[in-house]
């Protein structure tokens, strides 16, 4: 994990690093399980995925254990065409947030009431046919007014309606069974029960046209976005203005007449008409819609699922007729299913977003090298109190300023956890004023070429300040990669960037899956979830490394050959090569820090400044190797007692372009500058920054330190020193 | 697989669910300020008081690693006698002061600083942690443990060490009355029965001095902190807390793998368990509520040392308590003496005597 050769690159993209490698785990550990369950569990459309594979599996388990079979497939489709018509007005009135169990007898009422107009009334038959829809249509619009409009509980209004159109089915059999058997040669009659269309059988393609036409009703027009919002939440609906009593009533009518619409398909089919014509056909229709993953309770499901359901239920019922089952065995079989699925619906549905949230943090096996002990005193890292006495700015003032940036006249720009740029004019301004307003989470800070102030906010991108302190956009996305079940493309947690000579941008976006203020939870997590994004000079945007453990600092090198990222995941410093012949390689520069390393800054004297945020300890390092046990903490501890490495001691290192630590600056009493984020030099002063500190330390360096170098100044330009005279 | 087979029993019925939980410090244990408030008796860090008594003539004795020093006027201090290993507890029977010294056994001390061995019997030799005089002058001494010495709590705590015994002494004769207690850290006699505090069980209990084997009864148990010695006030006991109980600790103690490797590999001041003071911060871990935001580290950071004193009145109920801040220089609160309604406190973690009003 040590060398660059096993900083992979990718061949179809040739600038892209796979910075994987360096974590040092196994290729299937590049997936992290658990949260790519959570992931996928989070989709919108896994709510009803889950109940449909299980339904596909059972119609799998009975073609495969039955025989039924191909010679089956005609008369399945037309009980799918048949039951499916009253599917699709089930679903609807479940999205719409009601029930309708009345539809069986609506079928039983339109299929009498069409054979008795057309043979005994003697209607023309086109005229029976639109009659009995209508019919539907009357029958689901007195459901609709019971329960829109007279408050009435769907649930009961439609059992008894389920009775009382029963009973007017029955009678009308009664009143007109001897006139009704004879058939009266009919070519309506026999294009919807045996015509085709295109090729089609008729009921087959009336069933497919109006699937597409709910589905597209549902789905794309405003009437079904009204249902469905009815549905999930009727208070909100109609405090939006939604006519939730109009809706309401428009799914039964919908219903009623789908439900007509099956019982003129299946008389025309058939021929004939039976008092049992539709007996038990909604308790069918319901298990189908279950099935499909429609949710009971209401603001859920799609008809185009729904169908899938009824193939279902279908290839059931055929499975029992055809192996000679009694009709009863298929009520049970049917009632079984209902109950398991709706049982299913219920928790599923329950039980989710729970699995998502408690899924979402999936810690990774992090394995650092042997931990120095800096406690030892004759090391360059005995603690001592240079930072401690350094005299604060903007005291109070301050709310979490992760960089700050000094101008040519001294004054200090800053950000703040509140989304301002403060502007401190000169050392002794202690008021501070707010220079500019981002709405992020402003942290690093650096000056472009022609002297501007380019920021990165974390939670919105890159931006640069105007002199007027205006924020302009600079790039806030890249390609979203393939593959991600995620959309990674915002640059979310974009934390420190500096400018190469040639004008672009380099950034650091920690993570594509915390927010930045959420930062401590990648120092839990240590996945590699970070990236380093390219910013063209033209706007395009790149994503150069990625894979990276929580990237953070960067820092255009002396030379301007390179680019100094820090991982504060990983305890590491590596260079990426923009120039030279190793130009597009990534080679570690420092390993195995004690400490989990910052924004990287240049020093006047030809070396680096970086603070370490947080110390490694002995406990951190252990924990790190037994992830399951982190992520047991995520669960069961509350956010305040995770473990996260001592972010209360902290320390700047200088360290040279060959890696060599040269000094470190501690703050021993840890009660002034704890967890030092940023260390930026101007005009021999370094300046601490502190993203969770209420103030800025200007520390006064010694003569000895600072060189002739401007620091703020983008290497390779006028105002830097050139590259040759930088003493390596 | 029984990780497996609890997590299916806890869902098909949550009640069954076993978990370490660390309740809140609510009712009595309310936080306050009460012992950062309290009357400091010696200069801080001087000496590391462990146990403290107060004699009837109201001279404050307390013990400091091998020796015992007295207090008189509440001011100045001197040496009453050094022994060859360290005063692991202190008790004032029948005007005589006896203490507990690992290595040799019980003894008296006299006014002068003469010494007179008491008991000598190996079963108080060491890992004495409290001493109570009974009624009938005998003694009983709780042992932490029969396998560690008195400096391994937390390698007790993470090793689940439950060898610990009650002891009675009477006279040169001991008789080991109870054993297999985790931790017990603190005695006190009341009337035919005695309270025991178990340290790593964070239970106080009473136990019938007739049957002390049997199981007893419970006063106090799942405790927010690991409860120590306990000393008779005016109404009902108080009981010293010198460690307390930190969630991801309870967690890590159901991970026998990791607590392997970090006994194994890891010096045990960089353990993460409870301590009397907090540690170094070069070494130590950090939880995340205890970062310091803004200059300030927040009241309700999670600790990993605590001072805290409370009180079991009479009925049982913990009736007050005495806290010390989350990151106050007056932690680790061993031993305490009650008397004429004040409380001295010895918080050993960070070298304090504390005088606070007791009720």
């Amino acid at each position: 994990m040590s060398t660059s050769t096993t900083l992979r690159r990718l061949g179809s993209r040739p600038r892209r690093i796979d910075a994987f490698g360096m974590t040092g785990g196994r290729p299937s550990e590049r997936i992290a399980r658990y949260r790519t369950i959570s992931d996928l569990f989070e989709k919108r459309w896994m709510e009803g995925a889950v109940p449909l594979v299980l339904a596909l599996a059972l119609c799998l388990y009975v073609l495969v254990t039955t025989n039924v079979g191909a010679d089956n497939a005609p008369l399945i489709m037309y009980q799918v065409s048949e039951y499916g018509l009253l599917a699709l007005g089930l679903t609807v009135v479940l999205v719409g947030g009601g029930i309708d169990l009345s539809i069986g007898s609506i079928v039983g009422v339109c299929a009498i009431g069409a054979m008795v107009a057309d043979r005994v009334w003697l209607w023309p038959t086109a005229l029976a046919v639109v009659a009995a829809i209508l019919l539907g249509a009357v029958l689901g619009a007195i459901n609709g007014v019971l329960i829109a409009y007279g408050g009435m509980r769907p649930f009961i209004t439609t059992l008894v309606t389920l009775i009382a159109y029963g009973g007017a089915a029955a009678a009308l059999q009664d009143a007109f069974s001897s006139s009704i058997g004879i058939s009266k040669p009919s070519l309506v009659w026999d294009f919807l029960g045996y015509g085709t269309i295109f090729g089609i059988p008729t009921e087959w393609f009336i069933f497919g046209v109006l699937l597409a036409l709910v589905h597209l009703l549902l789905t794309r027009l405003r009437w079904g976005w009204w249902v469905t919002a009815t549905g999930s939440d009727r208070r909100s609906a109609r405090r939006n203005g939604i006519p939730i009593a109009r809706m309401t009533f428009l799914t039964y009518v919908v219903s009623g007449a789908l439900a007509g619409t099956a019982a003129v398909l299946t008389s025309a089919r058939l021929g004939r008409t039976d008092p049992g014509v539709g007996g038990g056909w909604e308790i069918i229709a319901l298990t189908a819609v279950v099935l499909g993953g429609v949710s009971l309770k209401g603001g859920q499901g799609s008809v185009l699922r729904a169908t899938v359901g009824v193939v279902v239920v279908a290839v059931i019922q055929q499975a029992t007729v055809s192996s000679a089952a009694q009709g009863s065995t298929y009520t049970v079989i049917l009632a079984a299913v209902l109950i398991a699925f709706t049982v299913l619906d219920l928790q599923w549905g329950k039980h989710r977003q729970r699995a998502v949230e408690k899924l979402k943090i999936d810690p990774a096996r992090l394995e650092l090298g042997p931990l120095v002990d800096v406690t030892q005193p004759g090391s360059v890292w005995a603690p001592n109190r240079r930072l401690t006495d350094a005299p604060p700015m903007g005291l109070g003032k301050i709310r979490g300023a992760e960089d700050c940036a000094v101008d040519a006249e001294g004054n200090v720009y800053c950000g703040d956890q509140r989304g301002w740029v403060w502007r401190f004019r000169g050392p002794d301004d202690t008021e501070g004023e707010i220079f500019s307003r981002t709405g992020g989470f402003p942290c690093g800070h650096a000056w472009d070429a022609d002297g501007r102030l380019v920021v990165a906010v974390g939670g919105m991108g890159i931006y640069r300040i105007g002199a007027d302190g205006e924020p302009e956009l600079v790039a806030n996305q890249v390609r979203r990669s393939l593959f991600s079940l995620v959309d990674d493309s915002g640059l979310r947690s974009i934390d420190d960037l500096d400018v190469a000579p040639d004008g672009s941008i380099y950034a650091s976006d920690f993570s594509t899956r915390t927010n930045t203020a959420d930062f401590l939870l990648e120092l839990v997590e240590f996945r590699p979830n970070g990236r380093i994004v390219r910013v063209d000079p033209d706007g395009r945007t790149e994503v150069v490394v990625s894979n990276y453990v929580f990237p953070n600092g960067i820092c255009t090198s002396h030379d301007g050959q390179s680019i100094l990222i820090s991982s504060t995941g990983l305890c590491r410093v590596d260079r990426l090569w923009i120039a030279g012949p190793k130009k597009g390689r990534l080679e570690p520069v420092i390993e195995n820090l004690p400490g989990y390393p910052d924004n990287i800054n240049r020093s006047s004297d030809g070396n680096y400044w970086m603070p370490l945020c947080a110390m490694r300890t002995q406990m951190a390092d252990l924990l790190g190797r037994y992830p399951s046990i982190r992520r047991r903490m995520t669960r069961e501890v509350s956010v305040d007692n995770w473990v996260v490495p001592q972010l209360n001691v902290s320390c700047v290192i200088k360290f040279s372009d060959r890696g060599e630590i040269l000094a470190v600056l501690w703050d021993e009493s840890m009660e002034s500058y704890p967890m030092v984020t940023a260390a930026t030099e101007r005009d021999g002063v370094l300046h601490l920054c502190g993203v969770s500190n209420n103030r800025i330390g200007r520390l006064e360096l010694e003569p000895s330190e600072i060189g002739d170098i401007e620091p703020s100044a983008v290497p390779g330009t006028a105002a830097a020193r050139p590259a040759a005279e930088v003493t390596r | 697989m029984s990780s497996m087979l609890t997590t299916l029993k806890e869902w098909v019925n949550p009640g069954w669910g076993r978990h370490r939980i660390v309740p809140p410090m609510e009712a009595g244990l309310r936080p306050n300020l009460r012992i950062d408030q309290g009357e400091e008796l010696l200069t801080s860090g001087q000496f590391e008081p462990d146990d403290v008594v107060i004699r009837e003539d109201g001279t404050v004795v307390f013990s400091a690693g091998s020796s015992i020093h007295e207090l008189r006027d509440g001011r100045v201090s001197r040496q009453v006698v050094c022994f060859d290993g360290p005063v692991t507890a202190l008790a004032v029977a029948s005007g005589a002061l006896v203490a507990a010294v690992d290595g040799t056994g019980l003894v008296t001390v006299d006014e002068a600083g003469r010494v007179a061995a008491l008991c000598d019997d190996p079963s108080v030799a060491s890992c004495v942690t409290d001493l109570a005089v009974l009624p009938d002058g005998a003694i009983v001494a709780a042992i932490g443990s029969a396998a560690r010495g008195i400096d391994d709590w937390a390698r007790g705590l993470v090793e689940g060490d439950r060898s610990g015994s009650l002891v009675r002494v009477d006279g040169r004769a001991a008789t080991v009355l109870a054993t297999g207690l985790a931790w017990p850290a603190g005695v006190c006699a009341d009337g035919d029965e005695v309270l025991i505090s178990l340290s790593h069980d964070h239970r106080v209990e009473r136990r019938v001095l007739m049957a002390p084997a049997r199981p007893g009864r419970p006063l106090a148990v799942n405790l927010p902190v690991y409860p120590g010695r306990i000393r008779r006030g005016v109404d009902g006991v108080w009981v010293a807390a010198p460690y307390i109980r930190n969630r991801v600790t309870e967690m890590l103690l159901d991970e026998h793998q990791l607590l392997d490797e970090m006994v194994r590999t890891i010096r045990p001041d960089e353990w993460f368990v409870p301590r009397l003071r907090a540690g170094n911060p070069f070494t130590d871990t950090m939880q995340m509520g205890q970062l310091r935001v803004l200059g300030v580290v927040k009241s309700w950071a999670p600790a990993r040392s605590c001072g805290v004193v409370f009180r079991i009145d009479a009925s049982g109920r913990i009736a007050e308590s005495a806290h010390a801040r989350v990151d106050s220089p007056r932690h680790g609160i061993t031993g305490l003496a009650v008397r004429q309604g004040e409380l001295v406190v010895a918080a050993r973690g960070h070298g304090n005597l504390i005088r606070l009003e007791a009720t």
